[in-house]
C-alpha cells in the first residue's frame, strides 16, 4: 500500500497548523493559554487558531487538485 | 436478504426515507440525552462519578463537560504538576480511555449519538439547501487532514502551549447551554475567540458543510481519537461496524449522500466484459460515527451494523 503525496502533504500541513495556532496562542497569552478565556489577547489567538486552519485546508484542497489536472493531462 | 437479479439492480430504487426521518428524529432524542449526560447544569455523569467519589469532586464545584475534556488530561500529561489534580477526579480519564475503549468495542456511538456539540450544528444544516453547502468530500484528504489535526492536538502541550480552549465547540455549546439555563457569563467572552468559533463551528463547518459535521470532521481531537480506535479495529470481523453486503447493492448512491461524515465511496459496477457487476462500496472506518443514518436508509437493506459474515 502506497500513501499518496497528497495524503502525507494534508496530514503534515494540518498537524503543522496546528502548531503554529499554538504557537500563535502561547504568544498572544503570556500565562501560556488557555483556559481563562478573559485575555483581549485570545483574539490573536483564535485569529492564529483560524488562518491555520484554513491554510491546512486550503493546502490539502490545492494540492488535490493539482494532482487531479496532472493525471488529466496525461 | 433481498437477492436482486443484476438486471434488476440497474434501476436505482427508492429511498427509505421514512426510516431515515426516524432514525434522525431517534438520534435528535438522544441529543437532548446527551445534554443531560455531559453538560451543566445537568451533568449526571459527573455527579454520578462524584457521588461515588466524593473526593474527586472538592467544595461546592459543579461539573459541566469540561469536566469530560480531552484536552486539557493530555496537556496535563505534559504538566507533571498536574498529574495528582488529574488521577483525582477518574472523570478525566473518560475521554482518553473510556470512550476510545467502547469505540473499539461498538464504533464510535458517542459522535454519532451522544455528542450535542457535534449534532446541533449538523441538525441546524437541514434547513439549508445542500446547493448552498460545501462537500469536503473530492475538495480535501478528509482522513489525512483529520489525523493530522489529531496529531497535532496530541504533540503541542509538550513543545509549545495547546490550542485555545475556546477554540473548542465543545465549550461554546456548553457556554450556549449555560446561557439558557441564566447563567450568561460565558457567552460575555464572545467578543474574543468566540466569535470565530462559533462562525467556524456552527456556520462555515457546520450548516454550510454538507452533513453538517465538518468541526467533528476535522477539528475534534476526542472524535478523531474515537474513530482511530475504531477504525483501526474494524478488520476484526467479530467486532460490530457498519458493515456492507455487495450481494443486492444497486450503486444508488443513496448511503453516500445522506452520511454525514462522507464516510462512503460508491463506485458503479465493472461494465468490462467477464467482471462481476458488483458494485463497490467503502464504508471509510476511519470516518464513520455509526449514526447508521446509511443503514435505515439504504433502500436494499445492503448495509448493516454489526459483525462482518
Amino acid at each position: 500500500m502506497s500513501i499518496s503525496r497528497n495524503k502525507l502533504l494534508s496530514f503534515g500541513g494540518a498537524a503543522g497548523a496546528i502548531g503554529i495556532a499554538a504557537a500563535v496562542a502561547r504568544v498572544a497569552c503570556p500565562g501560556g493559554c488557555p483556559t481563562c478565556t478573559q485575555c483581549a489577547t485570545h483574539v490573536v489567538s483564535a485569529a492564529g487558531s483560524t488562518l491555520a486552519v484554513g491554510a491546512a485546508l486550503g493546502g490539502s484542497y490545492l494540492a488535490k487538485k493539482r494532482s487531479s489536472d496532472r493525471s488529466d493531462d496525461t | 436478504m433481498i437477492v436482486v437479479h443484476p438486471s434488476d439492480a440497474s434501476t436505482p430504487p427508492a429511498p427509505r426515507a421514512e426510516a431515515l426521518r426516524r432514525n434522525r428524529f431517534t438520534r435528535f432524542g438522544f441529543f437532548f440525552l446527551g445534554l443531560a449526560i455531559f453538560y451543566a447544569p445537568f451533568a449526571l455523569l459527573g455527579r454520578l462519578v462524584g457521588w461515588i467519589f466524593p473526593a474527586s469532586m472538592p467544595g461546592t464545584w459543579v461539573p459541566d463537560v469540561h469536566t469530560n475534556c480531552m484536552r486539557m488530561p493530555v496537556g496535563w500529561l505534559a504538566q507533571p504538576w498536574m498529574w495528582g489534580w488529574m488521577g483525582n477526579n477518574p472523570l478525566y480519564f473518560t475521554p482518553i480511555i473510556l470512550l476510545p475503549i467502547a469505540a473499539v468495542a461498538a464504533g464510535p456511538l458517542f459522535c454519532g449519538w451522544l455528542c450535542p456539540a457535534g449534532s446541533f450544528p449538523e441538525f441546524l444544516g437541514r434547513i439549508v439547501p445542500d446547493r448552498f453547502k460545501w462537500d469536503f468530500k473530492g475538495m480535501v484528504e478528509i482522513t489525512s487532514v483529520r489525523y493530522g489535526f489529531l496529531v497535532g492536538f496530541l504533540i503541542v502541550p509538550f513543545v509549545a502551549a495547546s490550542v485555545c480552549c475556546s477554540f473548542c465547540n465543545f465549550t461554546w455549546m456548553q457556554n450556549t447551554v449555560s446561557a439558557l439555563f441564566g447563567n450568561v457569563a460565558p457567552w460575555l467572552y464572545i467578543s474574543t475567540t468566540g466569535v470565530l468559533t462559533i462562525v467556524i463551528w456552527i456556520f462555515l463547518l457546520g450548516m454550510f458543510t454538507k452533513g453538517g459535521r465538518g468541526w467533528c470532521l476535522f477539528l475534534c481531537p476526542a472524535g478523531s481519537l474515537m474513530s482511530l480506535a475504531s477504525g483501526v479495529t474494524s478488520r476484526f470481523k467479530w467486532l460490530p461496524r457498519v458493515r456492507h453486503d455487495a450481494t443486492s447493492c444497486a450503486s444508488c448512491s443513496n448511503c453516500e449522500d445522506v452520511c454525514p461524515v462522507r464516510a462512503i465511496d460508491v463506485s458503479k459496477p465493472h461494465e468490462s466484459p467477464g467482471a462481476a457487476p458488483m458494485p463497490q462500496v467503502k464504508v471509510n472506518q476511519l470516518l464513520c460515527n455509526v449514526c447508521l443514518d446509511c443503514v435505515r436508509g439504504c433502500p436494499r437493506g445492503c448495509l448493516r451494523y454489526g459483525r462482518a459474515q
